[in-house]
C-alpha cells in the first residue's frame, strides 16, 4: 500500500485514525475514512483516471462532485458491479474494488486511442453521414458500432443486492444539505413545519465544507456541524445525507435514491440489508438549495490530465487534505478560483501563476489574496495550449510556457436549475454571472441560495432563511419569523461574488482540441461544424453533437455550448437557451427503481383456496395471469398429452372433478337489480325466476363482447353472478361505472365476492350420482335441480351452492363453497366419486372440452367480436335497450364479418393455434388471410384434430376445405370447416 | 353447519414472525361482510357506537370493528360472531342496506412495531396525518388492502384472500430492512 504522497500531514475532514485500503485498476492504494474514491486516488498521486468516449484519450479528474465527466469507474466485480460511477461520489470503503473504463489492454496503453489519429474522419454527426451506404452493411455497421458504445460493462449476473422503496410526506422539503439548505430546514423546522432536508453528500455542508469562511467566529465548517446536531434534535426534522433528488413530478412528488449503509459496492453485505432505497416523498412546498457547479472554459488540451476545476481543488485540499498538484497554475474568469491560492498553500503547494482572462482583473479581496502569497497575476491573458500528454506538465499562456503539473480552471458557476426546470419553472440569462438563473413559474417551490445564482455563505445562509420561513408560513397559514440564523456574520467568505466575471467560453487559437463536453469528446470545433450544417437549435445541436448526452447530462458542457452557439449565430446566449431538463437529475440504479419488485415479489400470484391439495397431489401447476392453477395431473409417467387425453376422456365418460375458483364472482343486491341486469346484458333478465340461472353476455359501449357468464337469481334482490377469469376485475368496474354514475337511482349494491366463493365444476355422466352421494341432503335430480337451475345445500356440513350449469358440455354441477371450507367440500366429493371413478382435471382437459363443445373464452372474446359472430345474435333482445344496443348500428357492422366457426383437420396433423386461414397451401403472406385460428386442441373423444376459429363469412362456409398456416412455423394444416360445436350440439347430454 | 375453514395461509395455528422492527400476527375474525347503503348515522343508532362513524375512520361496537370503506359503505368485522349470523344481524339492523358476507374472502394481517414505517415501503398514505382508529384503501405494493390503522404502532391489513399468501412473502421480504 503506498504512503498517500499528496496527503497533506494534517487538516482536512477525514479520520485518520480509520484508515481504509482500496484497488485501482488492480493495484492497492490506502486512503481514510471521509475520503471519496477521487479524493483518495489524488492523495495518491493517480492522475489518470479514464479514456475518453470516443477518441479514447487520457482523462484526469476533473471535478468533486456530481458534475464529473471524467474520473467514471466501474465499481466491484461479478454479479456485484455497477459501471459509470463517478468516483467523485463514491464514499471510500475498505475493500472497494474499482476499475477504470472504456480502455484496452490498459488504462495507460489504450488501443483505442488510435481514433485520436482518425479524429478528422470523426467529427460531430460522422455516424448520420457513413453508415447510409449500402443499406444492407447496416447491420454489420451496428455490430461494430454496439461493440464500440458505451462505457462501463452491465452485469452478466442478477444483482445479488436488496432495494427497498419509502413514501414520505412532509411540510418542507429542503434540496441540499449547503448553506442555504441547512438555513433553510432550521428556518421551516423553526415555523413547525415537518421538514425533510436530502443531501446527496455523505457530509452536510456542501461548499462549505472547503471554502474556508468564518461563520459567528468559527470555521465555517464548525458551523455545519452545529447545525446538523440541531437539526438531528428536532422531532419534525429528517436529514438524509447520501440522498439524491432526481426527478420533480406532479404536485411537488420528488423521487430521490438513497445510498444506505455507506452505499457503495464494497464488497459482499452479510446482513442482506437494502443497498438502496428510493423514496416518494409528497412535500406540500420544496426547498431548492441546489447550489452551483463550475464549468470549465473551453481551450486547447484543457481535458489533460492535471486540468481541475479550481473549485474542486480547492475542495480536495481542504476538504480532504489532498493535493491536486505541487505547482498549479489558476486560469480564471472570475474571483472564486483564487481561492485555489490560500488552499493550495496551506496543504503544502504552491501557486505559479493566474492567468486571468479579465482586463480588469479581480476584485480587491481577491487580488489581494495573489498578492499575500506573491503570485504573479497575468490579466487580460488566456490559456492558449496545455503541455503534457498523460499529466499536465505545463501551461502556454499567449505563447509563454509556464511550468506546472496543475491547472485549476475555472468559467464561472452554473447555478444548479435542474430540478427547478423539471418543475416547470422559467429560466433567464444573467449577464451578472454569465449563467442561467431560475425566473418563476415553479408552483409551491421555491430556490434559495447558489441554486438562483446568488453567491457568498452570508447571503446564501439569509436567502436559504427566508425561503424555509416563506414556506413553513404557506403550509400552516400563519405568519412566522425568521430565524436568527438568516442573520449569521461571515468572514473571510471568497465567494461572496462573482462579478466582476467576463464570459469566457471559449479560447480562440491555439493548437489541439479545445473540448466542450469531455465525456462525449465534443469540441467547439465541433460546435462550429454543427452551426455550419444547420444545427443552430440548442436541441438539434445536442443531438447532433451528443453534446450533453453522457451520463453527466452536460452539467459542465451545456451552458456552454449553448453559449458559442449563441455566438456563432450572433444572438444572445439567453435568446438561445438551454436544453430541456428531464429527469433523472443523476443516473439511477435500475434495481432501486424496481425495488423489492423481483423474484417472487416481481408479479404476486393469486393463489385458489384449494391451491395446496393441488401441490399436494401432483398437479402441474401453471400461472394464468396472476392465478395458479392446476394445469393437469400426470399419473404413472405420464406425458401431459396422456394426461390431459385421459382426464378430457375420463369427463366425457364418467366424471370429473374440476377447480374452476378463479372465476369473477359478483354479488349484486338492490331493489333494481333485475333492471340493472337486463341494461348490461344483451338478453332478458327481468324474466329470471329466484332460483335460477341464465348465461348472458355484455358488451362494452362499442358494441363488441366484453364478457360472458352465467348469472344466478339467489333470491329476491340478490344476484350472482360468474365472469370469466381474466375479465373479473374489468366487468366489476364495468358495472361499478353504471350502477354508481349512470343508474344510482337503481340503487344497486356490487361486491366482488371471488374470494369468497371457491367454485368446483363436477362434471359427467356421473356427476349427479355422485352429488348426490356428497350432499348431506337435499333431491339433486332433474326436477330438484334442473339444467340451468340452482339450489343451496350442505357437503360435509359446509354450505354449498349449487348450479346446474356446464362448460364441458357434460351433465355438470359448479358447486360453490366459501373459500375456508373448499378443501372439506372437494375431498368430499372426490371420496363419494370414488365408486363413480371420480378423478380432478386441470385447465388443459377443461379446455378441451369446451372447445369440443365450442364453448367460447377470452381467445374468442377478444375485443373484436360481436354477439351476431359467435352465434349469439338471437339471444339479443329486441324489446330494451342495453349497453352497446347502439353502437351495432354502426354500417360496418353490415359488412361481412369474422365468425365462429369449427375446423377438423383432414388428417392427423395438429391445427396451431394462431394460424391463419387460406384458400390453398403455403405461407400464410403468400395469400389472403380470411380468418385465423383461436383455440385448438386435438380431441380425444372425437379422435380428431379440431380448433375454434374466426372465419370472414364463416358461417356460410361450412364443409369448405381450407387451410390454417402457422405464421410461426409456416406449417400449413388442411381443414374442414365445421360448426363450433363438435359434441352433442343438441345439448342433450347437459340436460339430461 | 360446522365450520371446517382454513385460513388463506392454511390450516393450524395462526401463523406470526417477528424482527427487530416489527411483528406480524395472521388475524382470523369470525365474520366480515361487507355494507352497502348503509348511512353512518343509522350504523350509530343500530350498534349502539359511541360516535357517529366518520369517513375514513373506523367506528368500534363490542366485539366488532366497521371500516368505513365509502360512502354508505363498512366492513363490518366481527370477532365472535358466525358468519351467518353476522350477516342476519347485520341485515335485521339494517333493513335498507345490501350485506355482503366476506368472511372467507380476506387474508388479515396485523403489523406490530415500525408498522407505520413497514407501511410506507408500498403505500402512498400519508400515516403521519391520520387519527387512530382511521381506515383506508389502498396499495401496499402490489396489493390492494383495507387498512384498519389502529395507531402507528398497530394496524390491520385486509387483502384478498388469494393474495394473502404472497402477501405474507412480501412482509417476510421487509425483514431485512427492519432488522
Amino acid at each position: 500500500m503506498s504512503a498517500q504522497p499528496f496527503r497533506a500531514p494534517n487538516g482536512g475532514r477525514i479520520d485518520r485514525r480509520r484508515p481504509l485500503r482500496f484497488t485501482f485498476d488492480g493495484v492497492e492504494y490506502g486512503g481514510f475514512h471521509g475520503d471519496t474514491l477521487a479524493s483518495a486516488l489524488v492523495a495518491n498521486g493517480v492522475n489518470l483516471v479514464g479514456r475518453s468516449f470516443k477518441y479514447h484519450r487520457p482523462r484526469g479528474i476533473l471535478s468533486a462532485g456530481v458534475e464529473e465527466p471524467n474520473a467514471l469507474v466501474q465499481l466491484g466485480a461479478g454479479a456485484r458491479t455497477e459501471p459509470n460511477i463517478r468516483a467523485t461520489q463514491v464514499e471510500l470503503a475498505d475493500g472497494l474494488v474499482a476499475h477504470s473504463q472504456n480502455r484496452w489492454p490498459s488504462l495507460r496503453f489504450d488501443a483505442g486511442a488510435v481514433n485520436g489519429f482518425f479524429s478528422p474522419l470523426l467529427p460531430a454527426g460522422f455516424y448520420n453521414k457513413t453508415f447510409k451506404w449500402p443499406p444492407a452493411w447496416w447491420l454489420g455497421y451496428e455490430f461494430f458500432i454496439r461493440r464500440m458504445a458505451g462505457l462501463g460493462r452491465a452485469p452478466a449476473a442478477a444483482d445479488p443486492d436488496s432495494y427497498t422503496r419509502r413514501f414520505a410526506h412532509c411540510d418542507v422539503l429542503v434540496v441540499g444539505g449547503g448553506a442555504a439548505g441547512l438555513a433553510a430546514a432550521r428556518a421551516a423546522a423553526h415555523g413547525g413545519a415537518k421538514v425533510f432536508l436530502l443531501e446527496q453528500d455523505f457530509c452536510f455542508g456542501g461548499a462549505l465544507l472547503a471554502n474556508g469562511a468564518e461563520i459567528n467566529g468559527a470555521a465555517a465548517a464548525d458551523w455545519v456541524d452545529g447545525e446538523v446536531d440541531f437539526l438531528n434534535g428536532e422531532a419534525g426534522v429528517t436529514l438524509l445525507a447520501r440522498t439524491t433528488a432526481f426527478g420533480v413530478y406532479d404536485d411537488n412528488l420528488i423521487c430521490a435514491g438513497q445510498k444506505l449503509g455507506g452505499g457503495e459496492l464494497s464488497g459482499a453485505d452479510k446482513t442482506k440489508k437494502p443497498r438502496q432505497r428510493l423514496w416518494w416523498i409528497r412535500a406540500r412546498r420544496v426547498v431548492l438549495c441546489s447550489g452551483a457547479l463550475e464549468r470549465p472554459p473551453a481551450f486547447p488540451g484543457n481535458d489533460t490530465p492535471g486540468v481541475m476545476l479550481a473549485g474542486a481543488a480547492v475542495t480536495y485540499a481542504r476538504r480532504f487534505a489532498a493535493l491536486a498538484g505541487e505547482n498549479a497554475v489558476v486560469f480564471t474568469n472570475n474571483d472564486s478560483a483564487y481561492a485555489a491560492i490560500p488552499a493550495l498553500h496551506e496543504a503544502g503547494g504552491t501557486v505559479a501563476m493566474v492567468v486571468d482572462s479579465r482586463e480588469g482583473g479581480a476584485g480587491a479581496f481577491a487580488a489581494a489574496l495573489a498578492e499575500q502569497r506573491g503570485v504573479t497575476v497575468r490579466r487580460g491573458a488566456v490559456v492558449t495550449a496545455v503541455r503534457g500528454g498523460r499529466r499536465v506538465r505545463g501551461a502556454v499562456v499567449d505563447g509563454t510556457a509556464v511550468d506546472c503539473d496543475l491547472l485549476c480552471v475555472s468559467g464561472g458557476w452554473n447555478p444548479t436549475v435542474h430540478l427547478f426546470s423539471q418543475a416547470q419553472g422559467r429560466l433567464r440569462y444573467d449577464d451578472g454571472i454569465a449563467a442561467f438563473v431560475p425566473a418563476g413559474g415553479a408552483d409551491n417551490l421555491t430556490v434559495a441560495g447558489a441554486a438562483t445564482g446568488e453567491f457568498g455563505t452570508a447571503r446564501c445562509i439569509a436567502a436559504g432563511a427566508h425561503a424555509g420561513t416563506a414556506a413553513a408560513a404557506a403550509v400552516r397559514g400563519v405568519r412566522v419569523t425568521v430565524h436568527d440564523v438568516a442573520t449569521v456574520t461571515v468572514t473571510g467568505d471568497l465567494c461572496a461574488s462573482m462579478e466582476p466575471i467576463a464570459a469566457l467560453w471559449t479560447v480562440d487559437g491555439g493548437r489541439g482540441k479545445a473540448f466542450v463536453d469531455f465525456q462525449n469528446d465534443v469540441t467547439a470545433a465541433d460546435i462550429a461544424l454543427a452551426h455550419r450544417e444547420g444545427y443552430s437549435k440548442v436541441e438539434h445541436l445536442k443531438r447532433y453533437t451528443t453534446l450533453g448526452m453522457g451520463t453527466d447530462q452536460g452539467r459542465t458542457s451545456g451552458v456552454t455550448g449553448a453559449a458559442i452557439m449563441a455566438g456563432l449565430c450572433g444572438r444572445t446566449v439567453g435568446a438561445g437557451g438551454v436544453t430541456t431538463f428531464r429527469p433523472p437529475f443523476t443516473a439511477v440504479t435500475l434495481g432501486a427503481i424496481a425495488g423489492t419488485g423481483r423474484g417472487a415479489d416481481f408479479m404476486p400470484l393469486r393463489r385458489s383456496p384449494l391451491h395446496d391439495w393441488h401441490v399436494n397431489n401432483g398437479a402441474v401447476m401453471i400461472n394464468v395471469d396472476l392465478w395458479q392453477r392446476a394445469r393437469f395431473y400426470p399419473r404413472d409417467g405420464e406425458t401431459m398429452m396422456q394426461a390431459v387425453n385421459r382426464e378430457a376422456r375420463h369427463v366425457r365418460e364418467k366424471v370429473g372433478l374440476v377447480d374452476v375458483s378463479t372465476l369473477g364472482k359478483i354479488c349484486i343486491h338492490g331493489r333494481g337489480a333485475g333492471v340493472f341486469l337486463e341494461r348490461v346484458y344483451i338478453n332478458k333478465w327481468t324474466t329470471l325466476r329466484a332460483g335460477r340461472c341464465r348465461y348472458g353476455l355484455m358488451l362494452r359501449e362499442d358494441g363488441f363482447v366484453l364478457d360472458d357468464g352465467t348469472t344466478t337469481r339467489i333470491g329476491g334482490g340478490e344476484y350472482y353472478m360468474t365472469t370469466t377469469t381474466a375479465r373479473a376485475a374489468e366487468v366489476l368496474a364495468h358495472l361499478e361505472f353504471y350502477a354508481q354514475t349512470v343508474w344510482p337511482e337503481l340503487q344497486v349494491h356490487l361486491a366482488s365476492v371471488t374470494d369468497q366463493w371457491a367454485a368446483l365444476a363436477l362434471a359427467g355422466p356421473l356427476a349427479r350420482e355422485v352429488l348426490a352421494a356428497a350432499a348431506d341432503a337435499g333431491a339433486v335430480d332433474n326436477n330438484a335441480l334442473p339444467f340451468m337451475g340452482y339450489a343451496e345445500a350442505a357437503v360435509d356440513g359446509c354450505p354449498v351452492r349449487l348450479f346446474r350449469i356446464t362448460f364441458s358440455g357434460e351433465r355438470a354441477y359448479e358447486v360453490h363453497t366459501p373459500a375456508g371450507h373448499a378443501e372439506a367440500v372437494w375431498s368430499r366429493l372426490l371420496a363419494a366419486g370414488a365408486g363413480f371413478g371420480i378423478a380432478p382435471y386441470g385447465t388443459e382437459a377443461m379446455n378441451v372440452l369446451r372447445i369440443e363443445k365450442g364453448h367460447v373464452t377470452g381467445a374468442e372474446l377478444d375485443g373484436t367480436t360481436l354477439a351476431a359472430d359467435l352465434g349469439f345474435a338471437a339471444m339479443q333482445k329486441t324489446d330494451g335497450d342495453f349497453v352497446g344496443k347502439r353502437s351495432l348500428e354502426r354500417p360496418a357492422f353490415a359488412e361481412p364479418r369474422m365468425e365462429l366457426v369449427g375446423l377438423v383437420a383432414d388428417g392427423k396433423k395438429p391445427i396451431a393455434r394462431g394460424a391463419q386461414l387460406i384458400d390453398r397451401p403455403g405461407r400464410p403472406a403468400q395469400a389472403a388471410m380470411a380468418g385465423h385460428v383461436t383455440s385448438a386442441c386435438y380431441s380425444p373423444n372425437l379422435n380428431k384434430e379440431i380448433a375454434l376459429a374466426l372465419l370472414r363469412g364463416g358461417r356460410g362456409l361450412h364443409g369448405k376445405k381450407m387451410f390454417a398456416a402457422s405464421p410461426l412455423s409456416g406449417a400449413s394444416t388442411p381443414v374442414t370447416v365445421t360448426a363450433p360445436v363438435f359434441i352433442d350440439p343438441q345439448g342433450a347430454r347437459a340436460r339430461g | 353447519m360446522v365450520d371446517k375453514r382454513k385460513s388463506a395461509l392454511g390450516g393450524g395455528a395462526p401463523r406470526k414472525f417477528s424482527c427487530a422492527g416489527f411483528t406480524v400476527t395472521e388475524l382470523r375474525p369470525s365474520a366480515i361482510a361487507q355494507l352497502s347503503g348503509a348511512p353512518a348515522e343509522d350504523l350509530h343508532g343500530a350498534f349502539s357506537i359511541v360516535a357517529t362513524p366518520r369517513a375514513g375512520g373506523v367506528a368500534a361496537a363490542d366485539g366488532a370493528r366497521f371500516l368505513w370503506n365509502g360512502p354508505g359503505m363498512f366492513l363490518a368485522v366481527a370477532e365472535r360472531a358466525a358468519p351467518g349470523a353476522w350477516c342476519e344481524q347485520l341485515s335485521a339492523a339494517l333493513p335498507e342496506a345490501a350485506v355482503t358476507d366476506l368472511s372467507h374472502a380476506r387474508c388479515v394481517l396485523r403489523l406490530a412495531g415500525a408498522a407505520a414505517d413497514v407501511l410506507a415501503t408500498g403505500c402512498p398514505v400519508d400515516c403521519g396525518e391520520l387519527e387512530n382508529d382511521s381506515s383506508f384503501a389502498s396499495h401496499f405494493g402490489h396489493f390492494n388492502v383495507l387498512v384498519d390503522f389502529r395507531r402507528r404502532e398497530e394496524m390491520d391489513l385486509y387483502a384478498p384472500r388469494s393474495f394473502g399468501e404472497a402477501l405474507w412473502g412480501h412482509l417476510r421480504c421487509l425483514r431485512a430492512e427492519f432488522s
